[in-house]
């Protein structure tokens, strides 16, 4: 078949009308697209593992080599699970609470907007404020380590869902609102279906800033609300100076990071689904 | 009647008139209605013509009572707009439906929001009816408007919009953003919903800036002019109109018809422009005697 003139456009635009269009590439599997991680992985440990062990360029007192970390990382498992497992007995009610909050009141002074002419200013001032610097405060105001702790985490999670819900909230294309206003939808109809889904997008970006904030926190409030945890355990060995174990509760910690952060992703795009990029 | 499951869903819903009394409005400090009047009687299609800018989307979100007049009043059925409401139905030329539900919810939302006492299986049911009535199969139930095309999402658009049965529609340009062939069959579509219903037909507000769509689709013309926006010519059809697309142009009147409107609408444009140019050339004419 003769080319068209359509054909000499796609040639033009670097098209190739010399294959048939049916013959689609096979989607690649999901293996190999994301084979960069372990390629990554094991050149970060292999270059470690060089820069330590093998040709000493690093102090090996701060940096411990593979070959002291690994067997260190089996030995002391049992003790980083059981600090796992009291680390999420803060973290969990912690972020579960800013999240509640962070989306009740963003939502409120996203919608309301004297509200959030009058209250803006305070907002912006305390979510300044390093959480860390009020670790005295936090000792000093709650009756047990424990709460402190949880306030601590509480309000390092806060903030960023507080700001990013009114951010979403406020830019809701008025469209939207003005189409849920000739369906007369309204009430809790008009919250769960139409405001927090159209400003989900944002929120769950707040959401996952949080996430990570809420791990660094973690270290600092297990600092004094806690006698094992994962902050904890590197709190405790950094203070005797033995960074080969800090560097273990490092490890462990990002290796729980990565997971929970990969199973938000999974609620995140289910979430989000219905986004054009997605 | 629209039945669900055996019985009717709204027994007997109303069929409503519209007057439009002495309607202005500005918006910055800027009039862009000034002075609309408009009886409209129940079961009429009006067709509102008027190039971009002229004010008829405007016009339309008074009616549905996204907008409040600054003067004058708008009265469906004797009683004045305050807000959005179902009684007024709106098809928009975009973001019409919502892009985190189904194209299936965004029908049962409607449904739910309109006759409260139907179960969920019901309205799904009666949203798959309406879907298939504007040619859509089941598939199309469960997925994101971004996964239809633009003719697929202003079906199911039009579908949601014939669903909530509102005696009163308006629909802003909703082929505005379509193919030519896609625009005809979508064109035929409204109208066949809407001739379907010979008892009580809805009251039909159509915002366009196309004088073929508006011959074929209207009752009634109304063709508004720019700056401010207000009705430079109107035209009514007596009796039975050829509604065929192909019939249409056979029609020496139709023909005749066809070619005024363009003329007015022309006129319009260049007496803007002229009145742009004049203006710029006073302002040269000011300069001028300054140096």
């Amino acid at each position: 078949m003769g080319k068209t003139g359509f054909d000499e456009v796609k040639i033009l635009v670097g098209l190739d009308v010399s294959r048939p269009i049916h013959k689609v590439k096979k989607p690649r599997r999901l293996a190999s697209k994301t084979i960069g991680i372990p390629a990554i992985f094991i050149a970060g440990l292999m270059s470690y593992w060089l820069a330590t062990d093998v040709f000493a360029l690093l102090d090996p007192f701060l940096y411990a080599g593979p070959s002291k970390v690994l067997p260190a990382f089996v030995r002391y498992f049992d003790k980083l699970a059981e600090g796992l497992w009291s680390s999420m007995k803060l973290l969990v009610p912690a972020y579960a609470l800013a999240l509640g909050l962070g989306v009740t009141l963003g939502v409120l002074i996203g919608l309301i907007k004297p509200l959030r002419d009058n209250l803006s200013p305070y907002i912006n001032a305390l979510s300044a404020v390093p959480v860390t610097l009020l670790t005295p405060f936090a000792i000093h105001t709650f009756a047990t380590f424990s709460a402190a702790s949880l306030f601590i985490i509480f309000l390092g999670a806060f903030w960023p869902i507080l700001g990013t819900t009114v951010a979403g909230v406020v830019t809701i294309d008025k469209r939207y609102l003005e189409n849920a206003a000739t369906l007369e939808i309204s009430g809790p109809e008009k919250m769960f279906r139409i405001i927090l889904p159209a400003a989900a997008p944002t929120i769950l970006a707040g959401c996952s800033i949080a996430l990570k904030f809420s791990f660094i926190l973690l270290t600092v409030s297990e600092m004094f609300g806690a006698t094992s945890g994962m902050g904890f355990f590197v709190q405790y060995y950094s203070d005797f100076a033995r960074f080969d174990l800090v560097l273990v509760g490092f490890i462990f910690m990002a290796l729980v990071l990565v997971v929970i952060m990969y199973l938000f992703d999974l609620f995140k795009n289910r979430v989000l689904a219905w986004t054009l990029n997605s | 009647m629209t039945y669900c499951g055996g019985r009717p869903l709204n027994p007997d819903p109303p069929v409503l008139n519209v007057t439009v009394d002495n309607v202005y409005f500005s918006y910055d400090q800027k009039l862009i209605l000034g002075g609309i009047d408009m009886r409209v009687l129940a079961g009429a299609f009006v067709c509102i013509l008027g190039q971009s800018g002229c004010g008829k989307s405007t016009f339309l979100r008074l009616l549905a009572g996204l907008e409040q007049p600054t003067a004058g009043s708008i009265l469906v059925d004797g009683r004045p707009v305050r807000k959005a409401g179902l009684d007024r139905g709106m098809v928009f030329q975009d973001y019409g439906l919502f892009p985190w539900m189904s194209a299936g919810e965004n029908i049962t939302i409607a449904l739910k929001q309109k006759f409260k006492g139907l179960r969920k299986a019901e309205r799904k049911a009666e949203a798959l009816k309406k879907l298939r009535e504007v040619e859509l199969d089941e598939s199309c139930f469960n997925k994101f408007p971004k996964e239809l095309s633009g003719g697929m999402r202003q079906r199911c658009a039009i579908a949601r919009a014939f669903a909530i049965d509102p005696p009163v529609l308006l629909m802003d340009e909703p082929f505005g953003a379509l193919d030519a062939v896609t625009r005809a069959r979508l064109q035929d579509l409204v109208l066949e919903l809407w001739q379907k219903e010979t008892k009580r037909r809805k009251t039909i507000f159509f915002v366009t800036h196309d004088v073929d769509e508006a011959l074929l689709l209207a009752t009634h013309i109304f063709v508004l002019g720019q700056s401010p926006g207000r009705i430079i010519y109107s035209h009514q059809f007596d009796g039975p109109k050829a509604v065929n697309r192909e019939s249409m142009y056979a029609d020496p009147n139709i023909v005749a018809l066809r070619n005024s409107l363009i003329r007015i609408i022309n006129e319009e444009i260049l007496l803007k422009a002229g009145h742009q140019a004049g203006a710029a050339e006073r302002n040269n004419g000011h300069g001028q005697t300054c140096r």
